[in-house]
């Protein structure tokens, strides 16, 4: 099967790391490409070169979930059969994209959804106060969305286009994460985890999702769901 | 007259006024603030009414029945501001994508073009 037709999203956000061998490494594959910048004071990306990459550019920061939404909103109108959603920080593999694909292209869900904590699964160089937390927004999500998952606010994913049809990302910000998961439940999308390795670096540490958003994000997902 | 309700009404023309003057709103939150200026300047010159509707309904003091009134429109209006800004944000969001959109779509076809005529 083809994999231009899989398009791997990646929102960045005054990205000065490894984001352009990010994006060699998934292109090198065959795969799509859309890098959302999310409005960076410079932008991540001032030319493309690599066919099969596209570059979009909000004009404002409006965070992770608008980037990934816009993403999504791209590669449809593209043509994209399959979405992945993939960190710019060098957090995931790119040959891992291979395993979240395939149970969508075999028609067993259509959403895989990227899991550390599974069998098979791994978080390496991850701190002790991040497992901990993860763990306990982990019980948080499967008591809210009813859903049996081992992992959560893992941004490795994949989805069929009619899923990220379903999928309409409001929530502009790191909540994104958990709204996914409720729509999920709320429309019943078929889905299954996948083992996957997240590779935690001095880098991903600095620029990536700080342990005290989880406030922000408890806060947000509550105010969605009384609106 | 205290001097403290000169004052005060003063204080609650300016706000009223300078809200329909400036502020774009719905009529419906227009009467919701003209009810309140009025409900405002009546509690500040005639003090004892308070007294009396807090005898009526059972809160005790006329100064308590304020404080939860007060706190109650607070809780409101922070729902009515809050949810106002989330629409505003929605809307924001679907400009900035649209453009974004728009402008990768356009180079991706310049794109095809260009490949094509070489």
């Amino acid at each position: 099967m083809s994999k231009q037709n899989s398009w791997v999203v990646i929102p960045a956000f005054n990205d000065n790391g490894p984001l352009t061998k990010v994006i060699r490494e998934i292109a090198s594959l065959g795969y799509s490409v859309v890098v959302v910048d999310d409005g960076s004071q410079v932008p991540v990306i001032t030319s493309v070169t690599t066919p099969g990459v596209h570059v979009l550019r909000h004009c404002v920061n409006l965070g992770q979930g608008a980037a990934i939404q816009t993403g999504f909103s791209f590669a449809l109108s593209m043509g994209a059969a399959y979405l992945v959603t993939f960190d710019a920080d060098g957090q995931h593999s790119a040959n891992e994209i291979e395993a979240l694909l395939e149970p969508l292209q075999s028609g067993v869900a259509e959403i895989a959804l990227g899991t550390r904590f599974a069998e098979g699964g791994r978080a390496l160089n991850i701190s002790s106060l991040r497992l901990l937390v993860l763990r306990l927004a982990t019980i948080v999500s499967r008591w809210t969305t009813g859903l049996c998952i081992t992992d959560t606010h893992n941004g490795f994913r994949a989805l069929t286009a009619k899923a990220s049809r379903q999928i309409q990302i409001t929530q502009n910000r790191m909540a994104h994460a958990s709204q996914i998961l409720d729509q999920i439940s709320r429309f019943s999308i078929p889905y299954v985890e996948v083992p996957v390795t997240i590779r935690y670096t001095d880098y991903s540490r600095a620029n990536g999702q700080k342990l005290s958003n989880g406030f922000n994000i408890l806060w947000e997902s509550f105010m969605e769901r009384i609106q | 007259m205290p001097l403290i309700q000169p004052l005060l009404i003063g204080g609650f023309i300016i706000a009223f006024f300078g809200y329909l003057r400036f502020m774009r709103s719905q009529l419906r939150d227009r009467l919701a603030a003209t009810f309140l200026f009025l409900i405002s300047c009546g509690a500040v010159l005639v003090p004892h009414i308070t007294q009396r509707i807090a005898d009526f309904v059972g809160v005790g003091r006329g100064t308590d029945l304020t404080f939860y009134l007060f706190a109650a429109a607070f809780i409101f209006f922070a729902v009515l501001v809050y949810s106002k800004l989330n629409r505003h944000t929605f809307a924001v969001t679907a400009v900035v994508r649209q453009i974004a959109i728009n402008e990768a779509v356009a180079r991706a076809a310049a794109c095809e073009m260009e490949n094509h005529s070489s």
